[in-house]
């Protein structure tokens, strides 16, 4: 398969010195079922322009990871999470997210099923790498990675009228600005945000372009979760911890966000909050009310605990607020140990944690 | 003639020997083969006949004549030599005729031999004349018992044997999925019975069966073996919704695709969960017609997890999807079958979606317990079903809720998890 073209949009004021860079692919939707073959195209345009809005300038501090969202412009629509991987190892940016889906005829309405595949960000062997590690003894440290790599969202019920004759975002009309009616001319392929707003963005053209505004239609009525848990998730990997958390409190208050989408969203929301010296426990306690039978959970959890005893002095740890969070993970290990496999090494090390400090 | 005959093994691609084989009973009832066994036999008739002849005219002189002169003269013209003065008694005259015969005896045989050597002349000509017998190609497509053209997969290395009376008389060729072919003779139309080993957890269903050598094509049915479970079948689901004549069948493709995305909710990396790669669903193209009895004993000859049946009827404006999940052995804590009922409209979609999903992953709980699974698996499994089902407000939801807490209440023994402080 030849590399994929795509269409880039970059982060606006992205500095030249950040070499590293979350991509996140947004590929054609799946509608041969839903007998409008246009249908795919236009759901994942739109998805990949709301996604492009999430995207901002993280905070001085941190990692600096630009963000960048892809659009797949060939005729290859993935079915499957195989297909979508496969996607985007043949992408010359090779991201780390893909967005894929499918939109079906149903009920006399029009619904899309998307599907999120994590990737990256990927360790040299291919694995997937820890997005959250702390510190054990001796130098060692205890890692997770993602919650899960596969992500499946609650169907959108989508306003076919509200999509225009749009069939990739470099049809987008651009305009002087979000008052007038009259386009200057269209988006074209390569384009970057300068800000965005409710309505409309306003875009730099690449490489040498003017600048303009564009207007951003909507998808359904209805807000839906794909878009904030995406770019949440885009955040973490980029080390925005607020921003991340941000877009995960939208999942949250979002009362159609499926259970699975909720226990994931608390637990970034535990890695943004313990990285910013916030409580990350109390996320924790959310994500098992929903699913208590979680390895994922439970492993969190365990991390959450060790995380907490760290940030205490050496003083305190010996005292009882030390004492009590290593009481506390010894508790969750013995009611938890059940969800992990025999022998199994991550749990070995957080046994190993608790031999080194006696409660 | 012998250049066709030639050309004709090309194209059948059998040796000569085979080839003569499959003509034989052809061959054997042709005129030159009857020529042949005529020859053969007239040869053979009239060597033995005058071979034994001086003998027979001995005894005749014997008892004609009883003085020793007029049998002397007798023989002298019989064998057209003197007799040895002094000969007397029947033994010694008639050891002296066979002598004297001994050259003529034996060119007598000699020249049946010859005629049956010419006898087998006619009959390879007669072989050579007669077209190869065509074989004719038995299609075998092996089918899942309970099931219209259902075709399970019995992999590559499965072995099929064809036998007769308990012995093995040829090995079909697997050619993929559930499809094999057998090259046999038309003359060919004995009734045999089929063997199969390793057939990806396949067995016959009915290994008693007999099948004719004269068919065309022969279906035999397949049971699974005590492997994992992981196939769910929708029976046609009885539409009367005018409005949506494909409701059904969309309704049946979503359920269709929940089958493959069960293995993606788990680590990719931890291969104890690769089983559930293989859960699929299988479209039976049939309605559901069986009672409790035969259902539980269709849901363990198929290895099905799950049975899914149904109806669509209109109610007001929207259609409305009543299904009926079945799980047999395999219910556990659910009712037997769990109803779900939903109104087909957009808004629904999800939740008919994760409901199923939810039903399948409790299912592939209880049925990893009856296999004993690991324990961590199975919590795994069951967790996933309770985080499905406990965002839906829904009878069916609340069902599966409740039997996810009550079986793992059982797996641990009474004791609730509560989360430290």
């Amino acid at each position: 398969m030849r590399p994929l073209l795509a269409t880039l949009l970059v982060l606006l004021a992205v500095p030249a010195t950040w070499a590293q860079r979350v991509n996140a692919l947004v590929a054609p939707f799946d509608s041969s079922r839903s007998g409008n073959s246009h249908l795919g195209r236009k759901t994942a345009m739109i998805l990949n322009l709301e996604l492009w809005q999430t995207l901002r300038v993280p905070p001085a501090k941190g990692k600096p990871v630009a963000g960048k969202i892809l659009w797949l412009n060939a005729p290859f629509v993935p079915t499957s999470y195989a297909m979508a991987d496969q996607a985007a190892a043949h992408m010359i940016d090779d991201p780390e997210l893909v967005l894929w889906g499918r939109s079906w005829d149903y009920g006399g309405g029009t619904v899309v099923e998307a599907f999120l595949l994590l990737r990256g960000p990927l360790a040299e062997d291919g694995v997937l790498r820890d997005i959250w590690s702390v510190p054990l003894d001796a130098g060692h440290q205890l890692s997770v990675t993602a919650p899960r790599e596969q992500v499946e969202f609650n169907p959108i019920v989508i306003r076919t009228d509200l999509l225009g004759d749009l069939n990739d975002p470099s049809g987008l009309k651009l305009y002087s600005d979000l008052t007038t009616n009259t386009p200057k001319g269209l988006l074209g392929n390569d384009f970057e945000a300068k800000q965005h707003t409710a309505n409309g963005a306003e875009v730099r053209l690449l490489p040498n372009g003017p600048t303009g505004w564009v207007h951003l239609p909507e998808l359904s009525k209805s807000h839906s979760e794909v878009v904030d848990f995406t770019g949440g998730v885009i955040r973490i990997f980029r080390h925005d911890w607020n921003g991340a958390a941000d877009l995960f409190n939208k999942v949250l208050d979002n009362s159609h966000s499926p259970g699975a989408v909720r226990v994931d969203a608390c637990l970034y929301m535990a890695i943004a909050a313990a990285m910013t010296g916030k409580d990350s426990y109390s996320w924790i306690r959310r994500a098992y009310e929903i699913n208590p039978y979680s390895r994922a959970v439970a492993q969190y959890l365990f991390m959450s605990r060790i995380s907490d005893f760290n940030r205490l002095s050496e003083a305190a740890q010996g005292g009882p607020e030390g004492k009590r969070l290593l009481h506390s993970l010894q508790e969750a290990v013995n009611l938890e140990h059940g969800l992990f496999p025999a022998n199994d090494p991550w749990l070995a090390n957080v046994r190993s944690f608790l031999l080194t400090h006696p409660q | 003639m012998l250049p066709l005959a030639s050309l004709a093994f090309a194209l059948t691609d059998t040796s000569p020997v085979e080839s003569f084989l499959k003509q034989l009973p052809t061959v054997a009832k042709s005129p030159l083969a009857f020529v042949a066994y005529c020859l053969v036999v007239a040869a053979w008739v009239v060597s033995l006949w005058l071979s034994g002849q001086p003998e027979r005219k001995t005894i005749e002189i014997l008892n004609t004549f009883k003085g020793d002169d007029a049998r002397l003269q007798a023989l002298t013209r019989l064998t057209g030599k003197e007799p040895p003065q002094g000969l007397t008694g029947n033994k010694a005259i008639l050891a002296w005729v066979a002598s004297s015969n001994r050259n003529r005896t034996k060119t007598l045989y000699l020249v049946g031999w010859a005629i049956t050597l010419v006898a087998v002349i006619v009959f390879v000509i007669a072989w050579r004349a007669t077209p190869p017998v065509p074989d004719h190609e038995i299609q075998i497509t092996f089918q899942r018992v309970g099931t219209i053209n259902d075709c399970p997969d019995i992999g590559t290395k499965a072995k099929l044997s064809v036998l007769v009376a308990g012995k093995v008389i040829a090995t079909p060729a697997i050619s993929g999925n559930c499809h094999a072919s057998l090259s046999v003779s038309t003359a060919d139309k004995r009734d045999v019975t089929l063997a199969l080993s390793d057939a990806a957890g396949y067995i016959l269903a009915n290994p008693a069966q007999t099948y004719s050598l004269a068919d065309s094509e022969w279906a035999p049915l397949l049971s699974s073996s005590d492997h994992a479970r992981l196939s769910i079948f929708l029976f046609d689901y009885a539409s009367s919704c005018p409005q949506n004549l494909d409701t059904a069948a969309k309704f049946q493709a979503m359920l269709g695709l929940r089958a493959h995305a069960i293995r993606g909710m788990f680590k990719p990396l931890d291969h104890r969960y690769d089983y559930l790669g293989s859960l699929k669903p299988v479209l039976a193209h049939q309605r559901f017609d069986y009672s409790s009895a035969q259902e539980a004993q269709y849901a363990v000859n198929n290895a099905s997890l799950q049975v899914l049946t149904g109806i669509c009827s209109p109610e007001g404006q929207y259609a409305t999807m009543r299904s009926e999940v079945f799980a047999a052995d395999l219910h556990g804590e659910l009712p037997e079958p769990l109803v779900t009922k939903f109104v087909v409209k957009p808004e629904n979609f999800g939740d008919t979606r994760d409901i199923h999903t939810a039903s399948i992953l409790y299912t592939l709980a209880e049925e990893g317990l009856a296999r004993s699974i690991d324990r961590d698996i199975v919590e795994q499994i069951l967790g996933q079903a309770k985080e499905k089902a406990s965002q839906i407000q829904d009878p069916a939801a609340v069902q599966i809720t409740e039997a996810v807490d009550r079986r793992l209440r059982q797996l641990e023994v009474g004791k609730p998890k509560v989360l430290p402080e």
